[in-house]
């Protein structure tokens, strides 16, 4: 598939400098550059031509080429990527650090450092990352003489070093891993004078269960019972970009009913997702009244998740190829008017929080992520498009059910409907109903509407400029409107045809990835297959991984009693962070 | 005797009332956010349980620890005996002044504090120190609303100053300061947060984390009676109907009161639970706004006392 | 206030599990079930499952099919498998159990020359 885009505006081949290779998936220019201009070469692409860097890739070639490959993937606003590669040699595994230059990269080099062995050279920070200290040094999980059925013996080693603030009055508060809630592990390190924070450090990767290591040498279905189980709670967004990117390798396309299926199930995820966080922001503010309605909105469409596809978490539902499960027309009328009447009950609820003046009043200003720091640090979902980047992979690099044509022509003449029955405007200026007072009239990001590719056009994606706690309810409250009527636009037009499209394991060595949109962002994944067909590498970059350094950038000013609220409203994951 | 007698049903009113009263404002909370919610009696089932538990205690800490909830227990056991309950007679008689009480609950208060920060635990001096800021503020109003129930009988001593106030605009305003002061004294919404699991936003709950077992079970035992003992005394302050009079009631007169002081607490929860599943936290740098309005409104009654009524 | 009408009026949201019973929904995928009628150790269950929770051994008699609850999935993949339709998944999800032993169920099969 050798399909290079060349864009009229800037050739990318020429800006990076890079030598032309074979493209992997539609759309995506790859070059290779020489080590030593890499980070130059990054950061033309992303401040030439705006690009986000999406994922890094590292494999260990050495028994083929002699050398271990890093590939920075970059999306690029018209629907394209971007992936700039080099090699970096086996004798002396080093590379100049891409992260002074393209802050987006990050916990990425430091990834890489700790999986592989290659030492980022002027990376700001070399501290360990997912692998914590009692890890013994040298020992690199995913370089290809790593043998995982041998035990690693621990040791004892320094204490991770903080950063530290000193000054008067300065308190150092360690919170977790261990909280007095329900919930994943993590440690957040505060520094606070009294109530403010002046900084926080997360450290996170307690929940490392090695799936990139585990998934090598397993056959492409195998695989898939493995991406599912990455998280519970975008697990279908995980399978099916896993299946994406496996038929992308396999040259096969789902079948159009598939495609709908999965695309039902996935707004079904967004649904579930987006109704229990509305209502769990609730609680970071106290407001126990939308608390237990999202709960229970939430179990509502978990029930619904459960009768379609026979698990709460729509498990079980994609597989490589199509679907494993359909749906049949009394069971979609039946979806069809239950999530009627869950929309109507979510407005009451939204029109309830809006209308709180204390849950609003906390909610505003608190938390505020900077629209340039989010696209410094390559925030994706939520995050992003309340910080007023306008981006959603489901326009920008649509899949399933959202490519061209198909929501397009969906969409004509249909506007998406609230939740509370006003229409969803689907241009700038996204005046707010209820209790939105002093959000109204806000503009949404460019590339709403000059966007000239394609089925995406019109895909209404929300976005606002705040940044804050409240910015992030909204966007939420606006995607399940979108989500809804979507479904319902799906459901509507069921194409006939078959569910799944048959194929053989694969019998040369390929690689491809694919991204979807999951409740929490773009979820990446990077998957090679070798001529045996089996997995080679596998790299799953979650929406979560680009966004967990913002939640610590965003709380800085706020007040300790804050946090909750603010990481709630981010609502991320662990286990997908980590994997 | 009938002293004797009096303290006895006081005990148990106080004592034994306490956690249903809690279970009684969960279960309207629960009500209100349409759940099914706890048993009324499920409060007692915890204390059961915390009980028996066996307790235990962080190396890092002192007897200050380990002796902090006989003295948090002792004081608001013995601030809960001092207010008139079903008859206007306080239990401990002459003991039962104003200042007393105010006494043996800020000596709980500080117990708790010292407690707290004695582990070293971080979520037990966040906890400490908002308790005691807030308690900063909210402890002015207490003086000031009590002032008020002072000043017609020009005494402070709880058993004359029962039954009292009057709808008189002093006696309307210190009702309002009274309110901000359950609400804060019993940790609720909007000014704390009693059902958080939110280790970063506790304040009373963050005091109470490192304790477990059998002190835990005591130092929540002693929290419902605090919260039982605020509103009695904003019941013997301000609505004062029903109660038993001072001297000799008869028997009838009795249960009169028993009644009538039980269908008020319920009343209040069932109040308090309203407002806590109607409004969301205040930012803790708002709650002392609110703290303050409460001495505010003391500061005002206090002088609507002087030149409304001369 | 407006907040609270608004909430009375809803009902209560949960239902008295496990007081109340409560059944899985008809597409559930619950606990493995193995029909020994139509089983014919053919193994394919075993083969397809990702985490090893199903395992067929041969015997000199017969065969024995084995599930360990414990570390099945619920992915469905072995039902998929079954030529015969032999294996289902069930709607049974209250699995626990007091013994980890009897988490793993087991059918010891005799081969019957005439049928096979």
């Amino acid at each position: 598939m050798t399909d290079v885009v060349t864009s009229p505006a800037v050739d990318l081949q020429q800006l990076s400098g890079g030598e032309l290779l074979p493209s992997r998936v539609p759309g995506e220019t790859r070059v290779v550059v020489p080590l030593v201009t890499l980070p130059r070469a990054c950061q033309v692409i992303v401040d030439g031509v705006g690009a986000r860097l999406a994922t890094m890739v590292a494999q260990d070639e050495r028994a083929e080429t002699g050398s271990f490959t890093l590939a920075y993937t970059f999306a690029i606003p018209d629907r394209r990527w971007m992936t700039i590669e080099c090699q970096v040699p086996a004798d002396s595994p080093a590379f100049p650090s891409v992260t002074p230059l393209v802050p987006a990269a990050h916990w990425y080099e430091r990834e890489a450092r700790d999986m592989f062995g290659l030492e980022p050279e002027g990376h700001p920070d070399l501290r360990r990352l997912v692998m914590h200290d009692d890890w013994p040094a040298g020992v690199f999980p995913l370089r290809k003489d790593f043998d995982p059925s041998i035990p690693v013996p621990r040791v004892e080693a320094d204490p991770y070093r903080f950063h530290t603030l000193h000054g008067d009055g300065i308190v150092e508060i360690p919170v977790g891993p261990f909280h007095a809630g329900v919930i994943e592990p993590g440690h957040f390190r505060f520094a606070a004078v009294g109530e403010v924070v002046l900084a926080l450090e997360p450290r996170l990767f307690y929940t490392h269960r090695g799936i990139e290591k585990l998934i090598e040498g397993k056959s492409l279905d195998h695989g898939l019972q493995i991406a599912e189980r990455i998280c519970g709670v975008c697990s279908l967004s995980h399978a099916v970009t896993y299946c994406q990117a496996a038929e992308q390798i396999l040259g096969i396309e789902a079948p159009p009913r598939a495609a709908v299926i999965r695309s039902i199930g996935l707004e079904l995820e967004r649904l579930y997702n987006h109704v229990g966080d509305a209502g769990n922001m609730c609680a970071g503010v106290g407001f126990m009244v939308g608390v237990a309605h999202g709960a229970r909105l939430k179990d509502e469409l978990q029930r619904l998740n459960e009768q379609f596809t026979g698990n709460r978490f729509l498990r079980g539902l994609s597989a490589i190829g199509g679907v494993r499960r359909d749906l049949d027309v009394e069971f979609a009328a039946q979806m069809s008017l239950e999530l009627a009447r869950i929309a109507r009950e979510f407005g009451e609820l939204t029109a309830m929080i809006l209308g709180s003046e204390t849950t609003m009043e906390r909610m505003r200003r608190t938390g505020i992520l900077p629209g340039d720091l989010a696209r410094a640090l390559g925030v994706v979902g939520v995050g992003a498009r309340a910080s007023g980047i306008d981006l959603d992979t489901r326009r920008d690099h649509p899949y399933a059910a959202y490519r061209d044509g198909e929501t397009a022509r969906r969409r004509d003449g249909k506007t998406a409907r609230r939740p509370d029955g006003q229409n969803l405007p689907p241009s700038p200026a996204v005046g707010r109903g209820a209790g939105g007072e002093g959000y109204s009239a806000v503009g949404r990001g460019a590339g709403g509407e000059g966007h000239s590719a394609g089925g995406g056009e019109g895909f209404p994606v929300p976005t606002r400029e705040e940044g804050d706690v409240a910015a992030r309810l909204l966007v939420r409250i606006d995607e399940v409107a979108v989500s809804f009527a979507l479904i319902q636009a799906l459901i509507a037009e069921m194409p006939a045809g078959p569910l799944i499209a048959g194929w053989t394991p694969p019998t040369t060595d390929a690689a491809a990835f694919s991204a979807t949109e999951s409740p929490r962002g773009e979820n990446l994944h990077w998957l090679r297959v070798n001529a045996q067909g089996t997995i080679e590498r596998y790299r799953v970059r979650s929406a979560s991984f680009p966004n967990w350094p913002a939640v610590a950038a965003a709380a800085p000013g706020n007040m300790v009693p804050d946090f909750p609220l603010i990481n709630k409203s981010f609502e991320l994951c662990y286990a997908c962070l980590d994997r | 005797m009938y002293d004797l007698l009096l303290l006895l049903l006081q005990i148990g009113i106080m004592v034994g009332i306490a956690p249903l009263l809690q279970g009684l404002i969960k279960l309207c909370k629960a009500r209100l956010q349409g759940r099914t919610g706890p048993p009324l009696l499920q409060p007692y089932r915890d204390l059961a349980k915390q009980l028996r538990r066996e307790s235990v205690v962080s190396d890092q800490a002192s007897w200050v620890f380990r002796y902090a909830p006989i003295v948090y227990v002792a004081g608001l056991l013995g601030a809960a005996m001092l207010v008139p309950t079903v008859s206007q007679r306080s239990p401990l008689g002459g003991f039962a002044d104003a200042i007393v009480f105010i006494g043996l609950l800020a000596l709980a208060r500080f117990a708790l504090a010292l407690a707290a920060l004695d582990t070293g635990s971080n979520f037990g001096g966040m906890g400490a120190s908002r308790e005691m800021t807030f308690a900063a503020l909210i402890e002015p109003a207490i003086i000031l609303v009590l002032l008020i129930a002072a000043l017609p009988r020009q005494s402070t001593n709880f058993s004359t100053m029962a039954g009292e106030t009057a709808f008189t605009i002093a006696g309307l305003l210190a009702m309002g300061a009274m309110a901000i002061v359950i609400i804060a004294e019993t940790g609720r919404i909007p000014v704390d947060n009693p059902d958080t699991h939110l280790e970063l936003t506790m304040a009373h709950e963050g005091m109470l984390l490192e304790y477990s077992g059998r002190p835990l079970g005591m130092v929540m035992w002693a929290t419902q009676v605090r919260q039982i003992t605020f509103i009695a005394l904003s019941v013997a302050l301000f609505l004062p109907w029903g109660m038993a009079p001072l001297h000799d009631p008869s028997l009838r007169q009795m249960v009169t009161g028993l009644v009538a002081f039980l269908a008020k607490i319920a009343l209040i929860g069932v109040v308090l639970a309203v407002i806590e599943s109607s409004v969301a936290k205040l930012r803790i740098f708002r709650a002392p706004d609110l703290l303050g309005l409460a001495s505010v409104l003391g500061v005002l009654a206090v002088m609507a006392t002087y030149v409304v009524s001369p | 206030m407006r907040v609270l009408r608004q909430s009375m009026r809803g009902r209560v949201g949960a239902h008295d599990y496990p007081l109340e019973p409560e059944a899985a929904p008809a597409a559930f995928r619950g606990q493995v079930q193995l029909d020994p009628n139509r089983c014919r150790g053919d193994a394919a269950c075993a083969r397809v499952c990702p985490s090893g929770a199903i395992t067929v051994e041969e015997t000199s008699t017969g065969w024995i099919w084995q599930l360990d609850d414990s570390r099945c999935v619920f992915c469905g993949l072995c039902a998929d498998a079954c030529a015969n339709r032999a294996v289902s998944l069930s709607n049974a999800f209250e699995l626990a159990v007091r013994q980890p032993d009897d988490m793993v169920t087991r059918a010891e099969f005799i081969r019957n020359e005439e049928t096979d």
